[in-house]
This record gives structure tokens, sequence and C-alpha cells, in this order.
């Protein structure tokens, strides 16, 4: 259990990106477990597996500046879109509220009328 | 004169001012397009996805506030994108295409550390890369190829240090494993 704790804990502990009490007690850890050690030296042949196969400059083709744009110059701003969404949420809203009132005047009426 | 921030030029875009927008773009498009290249293994879809991933971001602007770091939002939205287009691509096909592959890789062959790869093993590469799940793959990229902070990570992927340092870790040994270094490397 303490072992599984520590093994999730080794890639920011290699970054020293831990609170100091966390990184002296796996650093303790380390010392006295084989498999962690194990672990820890897996872990580097893997991460510089990944670094190996990741790390890359390539750049993405020139026209593809023009072909995002294009899409974007048809799209509505994002902002009026929102508003737009809300401005319609409320409208609704408020012709619910309108025929509801409707209802319950008519309702209202009915029932006076069928007074005795 | 001071070159805005990308907050600024996000807030500006979000009121639909193209041109700023254009400038995010030309400021993220190589990053993107990497993080899209090695998500997806393969130029095609990788240049399909940087599009998507863009529209999505300035869709998404109306809900991003000038007052938060663009670059975690940003990343986050390209992150969710990758994701999304990866579980659908892997749902309609669980094919590669593996013509682009090997040509790919041999364009990836610029970082300092990838003579260490043979050229007849970089599509074997490829492949295991495709084979972890859409969350480790991107996971992985995004950490690698921006160099961030697992920190800053999880506040790409939305979960805490631990999960998104467990996430690479997990991505590293799977990788490793189907890699079998042995035929790999020299
Ligand atoms: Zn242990």
């Amino acid at each position: 259990m303490m072992c599984l704790w520590i093994q999730n804990r080794l890639l920011p502990y290699r970054c020293g990106e831990l609170p100091s009490s966390i990184t002296t007690m796996i650093r303790r850890h380390l010392r006295s477990c084989k498999h962690c050690q194990a672990a820890m030296n897996a872990l580097e042949t893997a991460w510089s597996t990944g670094r190996s196969l990741i790390a890359s400059n390539a750049e993405p083709p020139v026209h593809l500046d023009r072909k995002v744009m294009d899409v974007i110059r048809v799209l509505p701003a994002p902002r009026d879109d929102n508003n737009n969404i809300a401005k319609m949420t409320r409208i609704l809203a408020a012709v619910f509220l309108l025929l509801l009132g409707g209802i319950l005047v008519i309702v209202a009426i009915r029932l006076h009328m069928l007074r005795p | 004169m001071a070159l805005p921030s990308d907050e600024m030029l996000a807030e500006r875009a979000a009121n639909g001012d193209c041109a700023s927008f254009e400038v995010l773009l030309q400021r993220y498009k190589s990053s993107v397009y990497r993080i899209c290249l090695r998500t997806a293994g393969n130029r095609e879809d990788a240049e399909d996805w940087t599009q998507e991933c863009f529209v999505r971001a300035y869709q998404q602007l109306g809900k991003y506030s000038g007052d938060r770091p663009f670059s975690p939002w940003f990343y986050r939205v390209i992150t969710n994108t990758c994701i999304n287009l990866a579980k659908k691509r892997d749902s309609q096909q669980r094919h590669v295409h593996q013509g682009a592959l090997t040509e790919d890789l041999v364009s990836l062959a610029d970082g300092p550390e990838a003579c260490s790869i043979k050229n007849d093993d970089i599509a074997k590469a490829q492949q295991a890369m495709q084979s972890l799940s859409p969350t480790l793959r991107t996971a992985l990229v995004v950490w690698l190829q921006e160099q961030i902070t697992f920190k800053e990570l999880g506040q790409v992927l939305g979960v805490p240090l631990t999960t998104a340092a467990t996430r690479v870790r997990r991505a590293l040994l799977q990788l490793e494993k189907v890699l079998t270094v042995e035929e790999i490397r020299r």
C-alpha cells in the first residue's frame, strides 16, 4: 500500500514538485525499499523513451492559418452567442410567466362566475 | 510598445475581434499542432484536429474570463478536444494510417534523443503511442511536449497533481512495455 502511494508520486518527486515533508519521506523509503528503487529505475528508462518519441520541431502546414481563420470569420462572436442564448432564455421565461398569469386570471374569473 | 498579453487578446477575440484571435493562432499553432500530431499519430488527422481545436477554443471564449491566465484554460480546451476526437476516431475505426506513420516519425527525429531510435522501428513506436488510451496519451503528450510541471498539467486536465502524475507514469510504463525496448534501441 505504502509502495503504491510512493510510486504514484515518483515523477513529481523526481521533478522536485512535492512538499519537503513528502520528499523526505519518499527519499527515506527509496533507501530501504528495493521494489520502489526498481520502480524508479524503470520509470527513468520509460521517461527517456517517452522523451525521444515526443520531442519534435514539426511545424504545421503553411495553409493551416488561412484554413482556421476562414472558419473563425464566419462564426458568431463567442460572447454574442452567449448573450443571445441568455436573451432567448429570458424571453422564453417572460412568455411562460405571462401565459401562466393569463391562465390563472381565466381560472379565477371562471371560479367567480360559477359562484351562486 | 509591449505586445498585448494572451489574456487581452482572448478578451478582444471573445467580443468578435478576429484579428486578435489570429495573433493567438500564431502564438499557439506550433504547440497545438505538435500535440495533435503526437495524439493523432498522422499528419492528415493532426491538421484537421488542430483546426478543430482552434475552432472549439474560439467558440468557448465566451466562457473565458480575462482575469484568469489564458494558457491553462486554452490547453484544457485543446486537451479535451483531442481526447474527444481520439475517442471518436477509435470508436469509428481501430485503424492507423500506416503509410503516414513512418514519415511522421522520421520528421519527429528532430529531438536530440531521437537518434537513439532506429528508423525501422519508428512505425512500431508510433503504434505503441496509439495503443495508449486517449486520456493517458494526451496527458503524456502535453506534459512532455509543453515541458510543464505536474501542477500545471493538473490544471490543464482538471485533476489533482498526483492524478496527473499517475496518468503520465502509467502512460510511460505502458509505452515502454509495448515498445519492447530491446527491439527498438540500438
Ligand atoms: Zn516501496
